[in-house]
Parts: C-alpha cells; structure tokens; sequence
C-alpha cells in the first residue's frame, strides 16, 4: 500500500472508533461513504488531518471527486 | 392532532394550511414538547406542523388560534439567530409561493427531487413548485445514506433535483456505480456559497438542461438565481428594473422584494409584532466583494459560519469552551473545507499543557450545543492572538492553509 493509503487507514479506523462505528477492514478499493459509514463531515476532517500529516491539500482549488482509500490516496501522491 | 410517519400527510397539511388560508408555524425538527407549547402560546397559530426528527414522525397539529389580528395567513418558519435564540420569520402565502411563478412551461409535469428536508425554507420552494407545475415530489427521509438518496432519486426518475453544495459534491461522492445516473432537466445549488468546481462537477455528471445556482435566506426569500454556470453572479442583478432589488451597502447585500418575508414575529417573547414592513429592505448579514465583472459571497458580516447550512456564532460556542475546566482560553473560527464549506474549529488554551483532554471538550460541548455547534477539530495552542484592537483573530486563522 503506498504511504498515503496507509496514513488514510489509520485515520479512518481512528475516526470509525470514535464515532462509535463498527471498525471494518479497510483496503485500497474501499469505498469510503459507502462501507465505513463516516458521514461528509467526518470526511471533510479527514482530509484537514491528511493536510496536516502529509503537507498537501489536493482541494486547495475545489473538491475532486474520489470514492475508494486507493482514488483518495492517489490525489495526495501526485 | 395527526401523527403520522407518511409524508403524504405532509403534502396534505400543507395544501389544506394554503386552502383555507391559515398561519401555520411550522417547527424545527429538535424542538422538544416545552418548547413547542411555548411557541404555540406565544404565536397563537392556526395550525402547526412538526417534524419528530428521532422517530421519525410528522406532527400536524391544531394550534389554540383566536388572536385574529395575529394570526395572519401564511407559514411562520424559524431561523437560527446571533445568540443562538430562533427567530420567527413571517411569510404571506404568496411570498412562501412566489417561487412557482418562475417554473418554465417545458418543466412542467416532472419529477423533483428535494436535498433540503420538507421543513425548510429551500424545501418549502421545491414542494410549491412542483405541485404547482403538476409535478411530483419526492424527498428521502432526514438522515437517508446518501446511497440511499442516489437509489431513490434514480428509481423516482426524478429529473429537477435541488440540494446544497456540500449535499451535490457527497450524493456524487457516494452514487452506487450500479445505479445509472439520470440525464437532468434543471440542477439547482442553493444554501451555501456555491464555488466553481463543485458547478463542473455536477455539470459533468448530471448534464443538466439548465444549471441555475441561487441565492436566498428564509427572510429576504428568494433573491438571485444565475444560471450562465459560473459562480458568484454578473453586476446586472444588481440593476434598478429588477423585480427584486438588490443593492451593496459597506460590502453587504441588502434585498427589497415582493418575496420578502413579513417580518419577524414575537422579538424576545414579547408578543407577536411584526418588526419590519413587508417590502422593505432586509439586510441579508451577507458579504460580497466583485472580482473581476462579478459578484462574489465572502461570508457573514455578524461573522457568523455556515456549517452545513445552519448558521453559527463563533462568540456563542467560545462561551461554551470557556465553560470547561481546565480551558483558559478559546478561539473559535470556520476552516473552508471543499467538501462540507466549513468545519468549525476551536483551538484552546489548557490551564497547563498536560491538562489537555480534546474528548473531554467534546463531550462537555455535546452536552450544552446542538451538533452543528460542536468543533470537529479541537486542539491545543499556547495562546489566542489578538489583534491591536484586541479582537481575536479568527479570519486570519480561516485562512491559514
């Protein structure tokens, strides 16, 4: 798994412990909304915490869209 | 009293409040039963309508009326206001209906589908339109997956679907690859501030006959509506013929319509006077600035956020904070976030550095503030900046990438 997918995952699983959501495996072709039940405003956190951990923001001129762990890590190894 | 989780109830409720031209209030869905009896006394309605947000349940129910001066025809809906008390906002039946006026004929007889919940003023909108212009509407329940939302608004063939940005941008995000995306005759953003990319992106995905981004505040109604698929609006809104008038005044954008609300009913519970006349200006709350030949939404003059469309008070949750033990200072600000617009932030200032406990401000914070109130992201800092006029410095943080 590239660095990035594995810095999502363990922000993930960190994020499904807290809201009180069944932890489930997580892979690269993990669809995000779909199988972790994180809400939107979860995933807009996630994605202040990967700015901070990996120093980039692929948002920084507008949302992109992205379902799976592997398209959203994608966006931060380019 | 009816209660009922069938939303045909809702459809009857309110076609039968505008046939025989009664005020109905109708109540945000987290109002607890004092809280509804209260408004009831203090607004004397016709008629109220309800939506149970944990059970699920519509609640249409006989209001004790017999104020007639008061009780004037139309709906009264309820606004967050700056310290967090809901303001009464007061509609005419025509002004909560003047949006299906501007329903073309070619959408006529078609399927709308509604990200807002029935209960809004943005709801209220799409329902009068649609049943106006012979047409079906349809909405998930509040709380529906957004995978949920896709099956629906595909199996009802819906083909004008309205939603907030943050409601496009997660519905596009989660659609199930299995479920064919519709080919849509209107997309409408509304509610937020709408950007440039998330325009693209529902174009790209939905092709819309018409792609139409509008601005409007349970207040001052319905106001603009640009639909040239570009963000922010052309400086000729802003002309002197226009049905609704717009004008800037230091940086705000103030509206005078025909669409506007009454008033605002029963300030500080003591009684229910109309504060403003019907057509005056309202001042919106809402800053824009031109860049280039148009307008843009910069954001709240009060500094007030939009956190998912519901509007909150830095001053109000830094109150909160403060309210923690072992917190000596807070400062509370909204981060631009491309997904949901804002996340609310909060950084602290613990008593001692060891003493900071981020879940523990969470859960103190659940306990006294709606959700939306409460920060998502909370973290420890060594001291709030103040600028030389000894403000807190929250712009400075929003912007800080």
């Amino acid at each position: 798994m590239p660095p990035a997918a594995e810095v999502i995952v363990r922000l993930i699983t960190a994020a499904m412990a807290e809201s009180g959501l069944p932890v489930v495996a997580l892979a690269p072709d993990t669809n995000i909304l779909r199988d972790t039940g994180l809400d939107s405003m979860a995933l807009a956190v996630l994605v202040v915490q990967l700015e901070e951990e990996l120093g980039k923001d692929p948002f920084a001129e507008g949302f992109i869209n992205f379902r799976t762990i592997g398209e959203l890590a994608a966006l931060y190894e380019r | 009293m009816l209660q009922t989780t069938n939303r045909k109830a809702l459809v009857a409720a309110l076609t039968l409040a505008r046939e025989r031209e009664w005020q109905l209030l109708l109540l945000p869905a987290c109002w607890s039963k004092e809280k509804t009896a209260q408004s009831s006394r203090t607004f004397r309605p016709i008629a109220i309508l309800n939506w149970s947000e944990p059970d699920q349940r519509l609640i249409f129910a006989e209001g004790p009326g017999g104020a007639e001066d008061l009780a004037q025809p139309g709906i009264v809906l309820f606004t967050s206001g700056t310290t967090g008390t809901p303001k009464a906002v007061s509609h005419s039946w025509r002004s909560i209906t003047a949006c299906t006026g501007f329903v073309p004929e070619r959408l006529r007889g078609l399927i709308w589908y509604s990200g807002y919940q029935p209960i809004s003023f943005a709801g209220l909108q799409m329902f009068f339109s649609a049943s106006e212009s012979q047409g079906v509407f349809a909405v998930s329940s509040a709380g529906s997956s957004f995978q949920h939302q896709a099956r629906h608004l595909s199996d009802a063939r819906a083909t004008i679907v309205s939603g907030a940005p943050t409601w496009w941008r997660m519905l596009i995000a989660a659609w199930p690859s299995g479920v064919p995306k519709p080919a849509l005759d209107q997309a409408t953003l509304g509610g937020e501030i709408v950007d440039q990319a998330t325009l693209d992106l529902v174009r790209a995905q939905f092709s819309p006959g018409r792609l139409t981004h509008v601005y409007a505040s349970s207040e001052a109604g319905t106001a603009i509506a640009v639909s040239d698929g570009l963000a922010g609006f052309p400086c000729s809104v802003l002309a002197s013929d226009r049905e609704v008038r717009l004008r800037l005044v230091d940086g705000e954008l103030e509206v005078q319509s025909p669409y506007s609300m009454r008033g605002y009913l029963g300030a500080q519970g003591e009684g229910p006077l109309p504060q403003t006349q019907h057509g005056s200006w309202v001042k919106t709350g809402d800053l824009v600035e031109l860049r280039g030949d148009r307008h843009f939404f910069t954001g709240r003059k009060d500094g007030r956020m939009n956190v998912g469309g519901l509007k909150v008070s830095p001053e109000e949750v830094e109150a909160a904070v403060l309210d923690c033990p072992d917190v000596v200072d807070c400062v509370v600000y909204g981060k631009s976030s491309p997904i949901v617009g804002t996340i609310l932030c909060a950084d602290v200032v613990p008593r001692r550095p060891n003493t900071f406990d981020s879940a523990a401000i969470r859960r103190h914070l659940q306990s006294c503030l709606p959700l939306h109130k409460v920060p998502r992201i909370i973290r420890a800092i060594d001291a709030v900046r103040m600028s030389a006029a000894g403000k807190k410095l929250r712009i400075e943080l929003s912007d800080e990438r």
